[in-house]
């Protein structure tokens, strides 16, 4: 063999070591397992079963052997071997989180149990998120190798360094979405992944390896049932129960649907069966599909071509190989279609921006072409297969990839993604948390990003403190001045003439100017006394009067200005008899005639009403002047004066023979001459009875 | 004797006095009794028998001044503005020379909005001689009103150098001086309202309001409380200690402490459940709660109080595109659309880029 040969040999064996990392197997001491003998014998039968599905190295045998183990542990749950050998198991199989507590216990029980327990622990870790406790163990792991195996193993520790790092960031920038399980009616314990929908039908085509595959065989490469092809309808708010599809699309082998055509009538479809496979599609013939048929130009060799996206226009395809020419074992490739549309062209490796030295898997083309989602173990895979995105420029280069982020990319293997037409939606597969077994399959709602919540800006009105408590700013005006009228007061005694007694006599006082009575008030039979309040500024007339008694009369004035003015009027009232006389004080002429004045008529109204009401009183009105004149005119002017009341008593009712006019002129004065107010007294009407 | 000696002359004291005392009304003095009469009732606070005995006294003298003023000023009081601006109108005609009158006018339009025209009356009855300091500090609240922030606070000054204890000119100045973001400044104002009258619940409300922009939050939530201590029932002061404690709330968020902040988070719900407590049409409030459950994660709470808030005001932009946002995490996808669309209609443009993930 040529040195060149074994170089490439050698270097092959590295590089493939260096991308696997195999679990060592730890064989299980029955002195270090027997606790007691009860139980020994069954248990230890466990131990040898599991054990020996452990070494077939293969994905369904750890399964197989975890069962057994698990039963073992039963017996004995600190045997660091058994918790060892357990732990493994659950990472090679569809529930890796759950390994963390056997290889703990196995490493708490024997730190030496084997010798890369550490890279077991930090494994465990990782795929429980918890990346700070992986990456340690990962570290003393990596410092526990000797140079050789350092030089063998770094490039995989890294790697795990490196996913644990990248899982720290993006979980602390994660995606806003919801990822839900699509239910029972899809997802079993079986493995179910690559969802490939028909929207418009609301139809989901799907893989599973189950029980009740075609042919009922498990694929002796990794002891797994065989793939087969389900259906699913969306109805009543639900998936219904998934139909396994029937032969030609699903045979005794692999078959898994890979892409769909828009309209519903191609589909594509994965066969393997000895670790290589190719791409099949099947056309839909009214109602049925036909036997499908290799997709020759896209198929190259006994490489393995896995997953098919097709663009909608039907001219580009995408898809997985792990054939040369490529970045690394699976890699993305496409081929256009001729221009004419009837033949695939010649596939392209899509490069080293979207390839890596690690596996591509799973691929899809969106709807308008222009962005690839894939799945990948480099990149800044968090671990496993994580989803990402690369965008198509115009001038045909990709775009770095992107995670497409935490929680939809896990530790574990997440992969065939997909978007809805709307890209409000995501479908995919993975073995995270919450699954019903093994991968299934799930929706994701995208949310976007943080959508700004508002909240309510305060009242503006309480910012001004009068509308926050408003406050009363009346400043009403003062009352105005009223006039007031300060009264005077006419008080006196009404006594009888003769005796001197008190009399109770009735008192009017009238406004001389305007004839209208202002007041009436009676005097206290026991004293005779009378007050009387009275505005200022008139003229009045008063008069007393009471039965059997002459009235009494006469004027006096208030002056404008007078203010409580005390008018003292004492009145002795005359008796009505004989002899018996009064002064008319309120009967006017005019001067030097002898024509009454209309204010003296109330005056003589009430001597007429008393002449009248006693009919046997006869009176004598006579007239008298001063001394100023001659005897002779001043005897005619009183003459003539006299004469006037008469016949004025004479209109109100008062019968002749009651009355007679007389003058006295000058002869009969009251007062001195000599004076002016004596002249004014003398100066009178007066009315004498003559008879009763 | 000296005992008939006195009576007679206590009998004759009274009686003279009595008499002295008599007096009566003179005529046609009608139009000023009523007036007296009005101002007699206003200060009973009888204004409907006030208004009753001007309007009397109006009709007998229709150009009596001071009872068109006394009337409208009545009139303010039963805050019957427009016909109390008629009336001081008549009286400034009337009355040449009371610059009262244009205080009382002013004073009527600011409560009727017409903040321009107050500024007019206020300076006439300062340029007439009008001595008291609310003149200024009514044109101020109207500058504050037409955002004349700078004349506002020279108003405020003004009313503040006649009355160095003028509370309401202290809390306005703060005001202006925290729309023009000089919100130290207007704490400090607050601070100053609320020492020269300890009553004055609104301005520990707007301290707290301040504070919380200012990020202090505790003093916030201190200043709140104050102005809850004095009016127990100022649902406002609930509202904004609320804010403030979400506020802090999302402060303490950002340094990761999830545990904490949830607890102010439910403090500052509790807070807006006492604002709503105490008015059931607050609607800010129960928007505020439905945006401390959205950080709770209590998307059926914050669902609930955003439908309230609508309920009380089905134009309430805000509350729709929040309670979008809430359906939206309750996957309740059409709804949150339908919520979106209505936010987008009611005018909150960033609604609209949440909608096109609905079609």
């Amino acid at each position: 063999m040529k040195l060149k040969t074994i170089i490439s040999l050698l270097l092959l064996i590295i590089l493939f070591q260096s991308f696997s990392y195999a679990q060592k197997f730890v064989k299980v001491k029955k002195s270090e397992y027997k606790i007691e003998d009860e139980g020994f014998k069954e248990a230890w039968k466990h131990v040898k079963k599991g054990s020996h599905f452990f070494k077939m190295n293969k994905k369904g045998a750890f399964s197989e052997a975890l069962n057994d183990y698990l039963t073992a542990l039963n017996y004995n749950e600190d045997n660091a071997a058994l918790n060892y050998l357990t732990g493994i198991c659950y990472l090679k199989t569809a529930e890796p989180r759950k390994a963390l507590k056997y290889l703990d216990n196995a490493y708490f029980n024997y730190a030496g149990v084997s010798e890369d327990i550490q890279y077991w622990l930090g494994m465990a870790y990782q795929y429980n998120y918890q990346f700070e406790d992986a990456v340690e163990n990962y570290e003393e792991y990596r410092e526990s190798l000797t140079a050789k195996q350092y030089k063998k193993l770094q490039y995989k520790i890294n790697k795990r360094i490196e996913e644990c790092e990248s899982g720290q960031k993006l979980m602390n920038d994660s995606v806003r979405c919801f990822v839900d399980n699509l239910g029972d009616g899809i997802n079993t314990k079986a493995p179910e992944y690559s969802p490939v929908f028909f929207f418009r039908d609301s139809i989901l085509y799907f893989t599973s390896r189950r029980e009740n595959t075609t042919g009922g065989k498990k694929n002796p490469y990794n002891k797994m049932y065989y793939e087969d092809v389900y259906i699913s309808k969306y109805e009543n708010g639900k998936w219904g129960d998934a139909q396994q599809m029937d032969y030609p699309v699903n045979t005794k082998h692999n078959d898994a649907v890979t892409d769909i055509s828009p309209e519903g009538r191609e589909l594509c479809i994965y066969r393997g069966y000895k670790g290589g496979g190719d791409l099949y599609n099947s056309q839909y013939k009214g109602d049925y599909w036909k036997k499908p048929g290799k997709m020759n130009r896209i198929n190259k060799g006994n490489f393995r071509e896995s997953s098919v996206s097709v663009s909608r226009d039907s001219m580009v395809l995408y898809f997985i190989s792990n054939r040369k020419g490529g970045q690394g074992r699976q890699d993305i490739w496409v081929s256009y279609k001729t221009q004419d549309g009837k033949k695939w062209q010649s596939p392209e490796n899509l490069g080293p921006v979207v390839n890596t030295k690690y596996n591509e898997e799973t691929v899809e083309i969106s709807s308008d072409g222009r962005d690839l989602y894939f799945s990948s173990k480099g990149h800044n895979s968090m671990g496993g297969y994580d989803v990402f995105k690369t965008h198509r420029e115009d001038d045909g280069t990709w775009t770095e990839p992107e995670n497409i982020g935490y929680p939809i990319n896990t530790p574990g293997d997440d992969v065939f993604f997909m978007l809805s037409p709307n890209e409000k939606f995501g479908y995919y597969a993975s073995d995270r948390k919450g699954g019903y077994g093994d991968k299934d399959i799930y929706e994701i709602v995208f949310l976007g990003p943080e959508k700004p919540i508002q909240t309510a800006k305060e009242n503006p009105n309480d910012l001004i403190a009068y509308f926050a408590e408003p406050i009363s700013e009346a400043d009403i005006e003062k009352p105005v001045n009223i006039k007031v009228i300060q009264l005077s007061t006419v008080k006196g005694i009404v006594t009888d003439a003769l005796s001197g007694e008190p009399v109770k006599a009735t008192l009017e006082l009238v406004d001389n100017a305007t004839g209208e009575v202002v007041k009436v008030v009676e005097s206290y039979a026991s004293t005779g006394a009378y007050t009387v309040p009275l505005p200022p500024g008139k003229d009045y007339a008063l008069t007393a009067g009471a039965p059997d008694y002459f009235f009494h009369s006469e004027n006096f004035v208030i002056a404008d200005t007078s203010t409580h003015e005390i008018i003292r009027k004492d009145i002795q009232l005359q008796p009505m008899g004989v002899g018996a006389k009064i002064v008319l004080n309120n009967v006017f002429f005019d001067t030097g005639k002898s024509t009454l004045r209309p204010v003296s008529f109330p005056e003589l109204n009430r001597l007429a009403e008393l002449l009248v009401k006693y009919k046997n009183v006869r009176v004598e009105i006579s007239g008298h002047t001063d001394s100023q004149g001659s005897l002779g005119l001043n005897q005619k002017l009183s003459q003539r004066r006299a004469q006037s009341v008469v016949d004025y008593i004479l209109t109100r009712g008062v019968n002749l023979a009651q009355i007679v006019a007389v003058g006295y002129g000058e002869t009969l004065p009251r007062a001195d001459n000599s004076t002016a107010s004596g002249r004014q007294l003398n100066r009178r009407v007066e009315a004498k009875v003559l008879e009763k | 004797m000296k005992k008939i000696l006195l009576i007679l002359f206590i009998s004759y004291f009274s009686l003279h006095s009595f008499a002295q005392r008599k007096k009566i009304t003179a005529s046609g003095q009608d139009a000023e009794l009523a007036y007296n009469a009005g101002v007699k009732s206003f200060l009973s606070q009888d204004y409907i028998n006030a208004i009753a005995s001007l309007d009397k006294a109006v009709e007998l003298k229709p150009n009596f001044g001071k009872a068109f003023y006394n009337r409208g000023v009545v009139k303010n009081e039963l805050k019957d503005y427009e016909s109390a601006i008629a009336d001081l109108s008549v009286a400034a005609q009337l009355e040449k020379n009371m610059p009262k009158v244009y205080f009382a006018r002013g004073f009527s339009r600011v409560n009727i909005n017409d903040y321009k025209g107050a500024v007019q009356d206020f300076t006439q009855a300062l340029l007439q001689g009008y001595k008291k300091p609310n003149a200024y500090y009514y044109r101020g609240v109207a500058y504050l009103k037409l955002k004349n922030y700078n004349e506002a606070i020279s108003d405020f000054n003004k009313a503040i150098a006649v009355n160095s204890g003028y509370a309401y000119a202290f809390h306005d100045r703060g005001s202006a001086k925290r729309l023009k973001g000089n919100l130290e400044g207007a704490a400090g104002d607050y601070r100053k309202a609320a020492q020269v009258d300890s009553q004055l619940y609104f301005a520990y409300n707007n301290l707290g309001s301040v504070l919380n922009e200012l990020k202090k939050f505790d003093d916030a939530v201190k200043a709140y409380t104050k102005a809850l201590s004095i009016n127990p029932e100022y649902y406002e002061s609930y509202n904004g200690r609320g804010l403030a404690k979400y506020a802090e709330g999302l402060q303490i968020l950002s340094q990761d402490k999830k545990k904490e902040a949830d607890k102010i988070f439910n403090d500052a719900v509790s807070d807006f459940k006492k604002a709503v407590n105490f008015n059931n049409t607050y609607a800010e409030a129960y928007n505020n709660m439905g945006v401390v459950r959205l950080k709770l994660s209590d998307f059926k709470g914050a669902d609930e109080a955003f439908t309230k808030a609508i309920s009380i005001n089905g134009k309430y932009a805000e509350a729709y595109a929040n309670r979008g946002t809430a359906r939206e995490n309750l996957r309740q996808f059409k709804a949150a659309c339908n919520d979106w669309n209505k936010a987008v209609e009611l005018g909150i443009s960033h609604s609209e880029k949440y909608i096109k993930g609905c079609k």
